[in-house]
């Protein structure tokens, strides 16, 4: 009962919950993911804005700086004296005087903060001829490629870590011509790159942890970062954003950074400084809205779910209530209990489920009650054949006793004054009376068994046989009697009822066998399935097959008494305490042949000694 | 039945034939004149116990034997028995119930109360003869009383 009752509970409950969770977690999980997805395309969006801005700012940046000189090439002092200085001999005044207009110009330009040093490279021989820092003239740059590019067009090398300066530069170059256009050398000037890392720090509208920041080609780190504040040539970087960005594509992607942290990042190439530009922002800062609304949601999903357990609580409690219910008033009239009635009064299914139990229990103690008139009935009727077969064995047998008494007294007394025709008749009366008495005594036997329980246990039925034929010996001990006795399977019975069968066909055997020389009786049995069939077999005078039916009837006998004398309850008696036993019993036979009765009873393989 | 202190077997038997029928068996044994016969369980207590019309009888001269049928008018014979097993001064005397009756639950009920034999009355005349001068000569020749 307490299992059905829980396992409906719990049915019950998990559909609340599924009923709740599910729209939950289906409504949940799109909310997270749309929203996810719309707020990486948007900081995306803002971060490829940021980086095409700082793109932006640093080819101003550039163009300035060529602008600057450009503007420095095309200064009339300059190109004139850069002529002479081709002309005059070093170390001579005039050379000098040209050589320190020059260096005045060149500290102007480098007072603006871009570059330093600014210098002049002699077109023939590669030598610094000029420079804002005096310790740089004399030096060889002729093997230089801004030299040789320079000496051309205006040149702008890649971000590199200058040896001589022991610091990272780009160089901007530019040829240097006279009036006529001839060329009098090239002119140079390292880039200030800390202007780089102040564009790429300038991180106005990035958040907590957005940031941009340069990688060159060799996919090291050329501007200081966010959290590595002094990385800046001392950190290669070969993330995922990197890689795509040297490789010339530009995009967005989500990746692990230099931290090893995930990133929302956008990345594009600056072709111009062959550089990768890296705008990127912390997936957790950037999602942290929508992870708030995934935990928001999980507290919601989790809320709801307890109160639609307590709900599917409560309702299964309402539903398993009344079944609970149902059912204990059920086993409570299952139990017997008939005057038991369920209570329930409400008018759906299970309410209409009680209505009819009682009804069911009303009827069923209808029935029990008649049951118990005709059970009251029945007893009474027994009690009746009892008190009548009683009066049978007693009242029925002292007359009888006294008809035989007196008319052997007559016999004995009086036999003188009795013809022999008088004798005869009075002989006819005792033996009469005598079968008469055998007659009620059998017919008392055959009904007392039918009043007696049986009492069983295993018992040998070899033995059983041998006390029989022990009993029935002084019948037979003036014969020539053949018997031969198989072993038989023992059987769970009744000993003092088998053995009452076992005498009673063995008699039949010595009876029927009467005249026979030699009579044989066989005796035999075996176990054949669940069941042990035992037989007894003669060569007497059998009987007619088409009889065979009425072998087993009370009274009914296939031989005159002046044949074979005889009740006919014998086998009657056989068949009912064989049917008592759960066994049948059958007979096989042929007039003058001899005559088989087997029986059967419930097998036990067990021997038992 | 004059010399009441030479009884030695009561038959308490109601129906005439068979006492008739038992005394001839008695008889031949020429133990007729120590049975003395009642018939019912009233006159069969008063006898054993000397009272109502035996008031004058010893009670102390206890019958060898008791021959008592099973269905008697008044008293039944199981009460008989009953009241006699009861009784000290009785108690020890050898009841034989001889019946018709050889119904299972008579057989059991007479040995729980102490009987001491129970002989169904064959029908046959010279058997139900036989048995009676059996009973007479086993309970008086053979038996050895405690008393």
């Amino acid at each position: 009962m307490l299992s059905i009752q829980k396992s409906l509970k719990s049915k019950l409950l998990v559909c609340f919950l599924l009923l709740t969770i599910t729209p939950l977690c289906g409504i949940g999980y799109l909310a997270y993911t749309l929203g996810r997805r719309a707020i990486i395309a948007d900081v995306t969006s803002h971060l490829e804005s940021v980086a095409i801005l700082k793109e932006q700012q640093l080819n101003y940046w550039v163009e300035h700086l060529k602008h600057v000189m450009s503007i420095l090439s095309l200064n009339e002092q300059v190109q004139k004296q850069a002529a002479e200085l081709t002309r005059l001999t070093a170390g001579s005044s005039e050379y000098r005087v040209a050589h320190d207009a020059i260096a005045a110009e060149f500290s102007k330009i480098e007072s603006l903060g871009h570059f330093s040093p600014v210098f002049l490279v002699n077109s023939v021989s590669g030598v610094i001829v000029v420079s804002s820092n005096p310790d740089w003239e004399g030096k060889y740059r002729k093997a230089e490629e801004y030299f040789i590019k320079g000496k051309t067009q205006p040149y702008l090398s890649d971000v590199f870590h200058s040896l001589s300066m022991d610091q990272p530069t780009a160089v901007i170059a530019m040829p240097l011509k006279d009036r006529s256009g001839k060329l009098s050398g090239v002119l140079a000037a390292h880039i200030d790159l800390k202007i780089l890392s102040s564009i790429m720090q300038e991180r106005s509208g990035l958040g907590r942890t957005g940031e941009t920041y340069l990688i060159n080609k060799y996919n090291l780190l050329i501007t200081d970062t966010l959290f590595a504040p002094d990385a800046a040539f001392q950190k290669w970087i070969f993330s995922k954003g990197a890689k795509q960005a040297l490789a010339g594509t530009a995009g967005s992607a989500l990746f692990m950074d230099y931290r090893n942290i995930p990133v929302i990042g956008f990345f594009m190439k600056i072709k111009q400084m062959n550089l990768a530009l890296i705008a990127k922002k912390d997936q957790s800062e950037a999602l942290a809205s929508i992870d708030s609304l995934k935990y928001n949601l999980f507290w919601i999903g989790l809320g709801l779910s307890a109160i639609a357990g307590l709900l599917g609580i409560v309702f299964s409690r309402s539903i398993t209530r009344p079944v609970r219910e149902l059912v204990k008033g059920a086993e409570e009239i299952g139990r017997g209990n008939l005057q038991h009635r369920l209570t329930l009064t409400s008018r759906n299914e299970i309410g209409r489920l009680a209505t009819a139990f009682n009804e069911m229990a009303e009827k069923r103690l209808q029935v029990e009650e008649e049951i118990k008139k005709y059970a009251a009935r029945l007893e009474r009727a027994n009690k009746d054949l009892e008190a009548f077969s009683y009066s049978v064995s007693h009242d029925l047998r002292s007359p009888l006793r006294a008809i035989a008494g007196f008319a052997q007294i007559l016999t004995e007394d009086h036999a003188d004054r009795l013809d022999q025709e008088g004798n005869r008749v009075l002989s006819v009366i005792i033996a009469n009376v005598q079968k008469m008495g055998q007659l009620i005594d059998d017919l008392l036997t055959f009904s007392r068994l039918d009043r007696k329980e049986i009492k069983t246990a295993i018992v040998n039925m070899n033995k059983l046989i041998d006390e029989a034929m022990g009993q029935l010996q002084p019948a037979y001990k003036d014969r020539n009697v053949q018997l031969h006795v198989e072993t038989v399977p023992d059987a769970r019975v009744d000993r003092a009822m088998l053995y009452e069968v076992m005498t009673n066909l063995f008699s039949n055997a010595i009876k029927f066998t009467r005249g026979r020389n030699p009579a044989i009786i066989e005796i035999g049995g075996k176990a054949d399935g669940d069941e042990n069939i035992y037989y007894v077999k003669d060569n007497g005078v059998g009987f007619n097959m088409q009889y065979a039916d009425k072998l087993f009837k009370v009274f009914q006998r296939l031989h005159s008494p002046r044949q074979f004398e005889g009740t006919g309850v014998g086998l009657a008696l056989v068949e009912r305490i064989i049917r008592k036993h759960g066994g049948r019993v059958w007979a096989e036979g042929e007039e003058e042949e001899g005559a088989v009765f087997y029986f059967s009873l419930p097998g036990k393989e067990k021997k038992y000694e | 039945m004059n010399n009441m202190n030479a009884i030695e077997i009561l038959l308490v038997e109601d129906s005439p034939e068979d006492v008739e029928i038992a005394l001839r068996a008695f008889n031949k044994q020429n133990l007729a004149n120590k049975v003395h016969v009642v018939e019912d369980g009233e006159d069969a207590l008063a006898y054993i116990f000397a009272t109502g019309a035996y008031h004058e009888r010893n009670i102390d001269n206890l019958p060898k034997v008791i021959l008592l049928d099973l269905k008697l008018p008044k008293v039944d014979g199981l009460e008989v028995l009953r009241r006699i097993r009861a009784d000290k001064r009785t108690q020890m005397i050898p009841v034989v119930m001889l019946t018709s009756s050889q119904e299972d639950q008579d057989i059991v009920e007479s040995y729980r109360l102490g009987v001491n034999s129970y002989i169904v009355k064959p029908v046959d005349f010279n058997k139900f003869l036989r048995t009676v001068e059996e009973l007479g000569l086993y309970w008086l020749l053979l038996n050895k009383a405690p008393f």
